[in-house]
């Protein structure tokens, strides 16, 4: 039941309506049933796997109480080793089983032994990897003290199951999360409409941009050995373009029905296609995850290497993004991608540039020449690897490099579709671009509550929903949604 | 609060979405298409017809009914899987009284793929709305006839139908699929082979094969209760597509065809993957038939199905 489907349309609608109009008359009705809702869009998807979250929330509720009541630092540890274990468990067997089992063949096949082990038949359960870091999160930040555990075990599998975050983040701290799970929700009129334009915004980026970008993708990456370079350096602008609006575009709604029902949850996008640096970039992309792994693995990571200087940062930096790569999926193309992450942030490093701030571009208009020049930059080098995260393997990612290093690269763009769908879509990317820019110092692109006139204000949304249904592109899932 | 929020959205957003829907809605479901005309024809005729053909796209544009010489009519739609096979033959059963031969034509991806799993997955409405199929009945999109469309198309479909008359019947009267034509095949048509090739490679599920093996068995059984002769077809394929096939995925699919072919009496398996008999001229691409290849096709199967006897041996 993705967000951009009727029968999550719906979904919502039965539940917003019930949620504000019948069971709101406490905080325990309101949890209760936001609990129940989350379970219901859960086994819309797949019922089998309800007892694995419900099972994965309970130990990890229990896990919370525990650590927190444990005065002995010994058996404190052991408790979050135990958590430990379940979540990263459950995550590296359904997630990246068959992956160690075939690079383990591999490995053996090198040195002529042939391994007869079989993989298995693995069905990835939906948000395995988004909810898990949130339990994770939860048991490491009791230990540390950050927070204490909830009691309330509604409150709890509601964090754990919130339905709109669900599928594909952003992924919300226990510390931001359960207080707002602890209070009576208010509904809040500015609030809500607010949350219909993101929701909206959100819908324009994944159906309008994302899917039309998926079909100029898909025809250059299946016809990548027979185009020119130049078009193979628009098919990698495609994939980026495409990926950013369908994730932020995913992320935009997420974060818009979680405020229709009184949340406020963690901005995942910050318009990452004007950062002008790639550790500007990892600051405004997938916020809620480079933050999670900033604090429980980075952090970390740089204290143990402190000793080392810049070549332990370099390392605690390598280590953090192939990690960031491997939690994408388990392909050699993701961790090769976290890699090369990785490496971008090395001059920054040497240079003495990491954690220098820069200063805020204005409110102007138009960005300075040199601005330009940097988020050019950052986003062609970003561009370049998310060739890694289309390809199905390294050596098909490799051969699409290759091809593109030809002197075709300066001939003219051949891409193998009807010119109106290239042209749409150029256009559109274009307008998100531009409205993305003037839009920067605000929370999403059409927060547009500054327009006091309501005519105005309508006729932006009637052309975008015009918009929507005319140009919509052919029907793509969610790509963070099989992460 | 709550309510003049939801007043705001109701009368401003839901009222004028829905009322453009229904307008959509009643325009599309008033052209005629192929799966309308299929449905009407079989409810029509099904009593004296003595060959049926069904299947996805391969038989659709493979086979012409108009030259046998039994009263034949094509009901193969684009990746029309076994379960709708199933579905369509189940539907107008009680009324093959004269039904010979059923015609299946399959390939090595047959028993692996699914319509719900393709992504072709928006025809299902077709069955829902015009076969009046059930298996997605509860499904709202599944009942959409602009379901899987954006309002651009579905607009130049209206206008193209009410203002210019623009048909949406791709078959001729017996069912056989016209688009795929000599004069319409791309200069490029060859490589299609190594990407129609891809598309038909399927990881190999066991939950599917068994489904679809099931639905062949249901099909296989009801036919023997009437008499009736399954003829087990692989059309003709050009060689790049044939290069480029997953060999193991198709021994596997072959053995059990030829496995059911020797289990069942009433059972023909007929393999002309590699025919010589098809030459440049007869394909529009590199796995399907033009109008000279599929009116080749038709004859030789006229002549086959003479020889294999019209009641089971």
């Amino acid at each position: 039941m993705v967000f951009n489907s009727l029968k999550f349309a719906a979904f919502f609608v039965v539940f917003f309506l019930l949620y504000w109009l019948i069971f709101n008359r406490n905080n325990k009705i309101q949890n209760l049933f936001f609990l129940l809702g989350s379970y219901v869009f859960y086994c819309w998807w797949d019922w089998r796997f309800l007892a694995l979250i419900i099972g994965s929330s309970l130990v990890n509720y229990l896990l919370g109480i525990y650590i927190d009541k444990s005065e002995n630092e010994k058996r404190r540890k052991f408790l979050v080793l135990l958590g430990l274990i379940q979540g990263l468990g459950g995550l590296l067997f359904f997630k990246y089983f068959n992956f160690f089992i075939d690079t383990f063949i591999s490995a053996f096949s090198l040195i002529n032994i042939n391994l007869s082990i079989h993989t298995l038949n693995i069905i990835l359960p939906l948000g395995i990897s988004f909810y898990t870091f949130r339990a994770i999160s939860y048991l490491l930040d009791i230990d540390s003290g950050k927070i204490k555990p909830t009691t309330d075990w509604v409150i709890f599998f509601s964090y754990i199951a919130f339905f709109p975050c669900l599928t594909a983040g952003p992924i919300d701290r226990a510390k931001s999360l359960i207080p707002q799970l602890e209070k009576k929700r208010v509904f809040d009129y500015s609030h809500a409409t607010d949350a219909m334009r993101q929701i909206l915004w959100g819908l324009f980026k994944k159906v309008v941009i994302a899917d039309n970008c998926a079909t100029c993708t898909n025809a250059i990456f299946e016809n990548y050995k027979t185009l020119p370079a130049s078009s193979l350096l628009f098919g990698a602008f495609y994939f980026a373009i495409q990926i950013y609006s369908d994730f932020s575009g995913y992320s935009d709604m997420a974060i818009g029905f979680s405020r229709l029902l009184g949340f406020n949850v963690t901005k995942n996008f910050n318009f990452p296609i004007f950062a002008q640096n790639i550790s500007e970039f990892w600051q405004k992309w997938h916020i809620s995850l480079t933050s999670w792994m900033t604090d429980y693995v980075f952090t970390p990571l740089s204290f143990i290497f402190r000793t080392s200087g810049k070549s332990g940062l370099i390392l605690s930096i390598l280590i953090n993004f192939i990690l960031i790569g491997l939690w994408h999926g388990s392909n050699w193309t993701f961790i090769l991608f976290g890699f090369l992450q990785g490496c971008y942030f090395i001059p920054l490093v040497l240079n003495g540039t990491l954690n220098r701030k820069r200063v805020k571009e204005g409110t102007h208009l138009l960005p300075s020449f040199n601005e330009f020049l940097r988020m050019a930059g950052t986003f062609t080098l970003v561009m370049l690897t998310v060739v890694l995260f289309r390809s199905e393997t390294i050596g098909q990612a490799f051969s699409y490099y290759q091809a593109i290093i030809s002197t075709s690269l300066l001939s003219a763009p051949k891409i193998p579709l009807d010119k109106a769908v290239k042209i749409v879509t150029i256009i559109f990317i274009i307008i998100m671009i531009i409205v993305e820019w003037l839009q920067r110092d605000k929370e999403h692109g059409l927060d547009i509550e500054n327009i006091k006139n309501s005519f105005l204000r309508l006729s932006i949304y009637y052309t975008i929903i015009a918009v929507i249904l005319i140009f919509a592109g052919q029907k793509v899932t969610f790509i963070y949604a099989q992460f | 609060m709550l309510s003049r929020f939801i007043k705001k959205v109701v009368y401003l957003f839901i009222i004028p979405v829905l009322i453009l829907c229904i307008v959509l809605e009643y325009s599309i479901r008033r052209i005629p298409n192929d799966y309308y005309y299929k449905n009407k024809w079989l409810s029509e005729n099904s009593g004296n017809l003595q060959i049926l053909s069904l299947g996805a796209s391969n038989g659709y544009f493979g086979i012409n009914p108009e030259f046998f010489t039994k009263k034949a009519f094509n009901a193969a739609h684009i990746s029309q899987s076994m379960n709708y096979d199933l579905f369509i033959f189940n539907k107008f059963l009680p009324s093959f009284d004269s039904l010979q031969y059923l015609i299946l034509p399959v390939t090595e991806s047959t028993l692996i793929s699914s319509l719900e799993t393709s992504d072709e997955f928006w025809r299902i409405k077709n069955y829902t709305i015009y076969y009046g199929c059930e298996y997605h009945r509860f499904e709202p999109q599944y009942n959409l006839a602009f379901y899987g469309d954006n309002l651009f198309s579905v607009l130049s479909r209206i206008s193209g139908y009410y203002l210019h008359g623009t048909s949406e019947l791709y078959c001729n009267k017996f069912g056989f699929g016209l688009n795929y034509s000599f004069s319409k095949k791309s200069k490029d048509w060859e490589r299609s082979g190594i990407l129609a090739a891809r598309r038909h490679k399927k990881e190999s599920s066991g939950k599917l094969f068994n489904e679809n093996l099931s639905y062949l068995n249901q099909l296989i059984e009801e036919c023997h209760k009437k008499d009736i002769v399954v003829v087990l077809l692989i059309t003709p394929a050009w060689h790049s597509y044939l290069d480029n096939i997953d060999i193991k995925q198709l021994e596997s699919t072959l053995l059990t065809y030829k496995h059911m072919a020797e289990e069942n009496n009433n059972v023909r398996f007929i393999d002309m993957h590699n025919d010589k008999r098809f030459r440049e001229k007869d394909f529009f691409d590199a796995d399907h038939l033009d109008e000279f290849g599929a009116k080749k096709l038709t004859l030789i199967l006229n002549d086959t199905l003479k020889t294999l006897g019209n009641t089971n041996p």
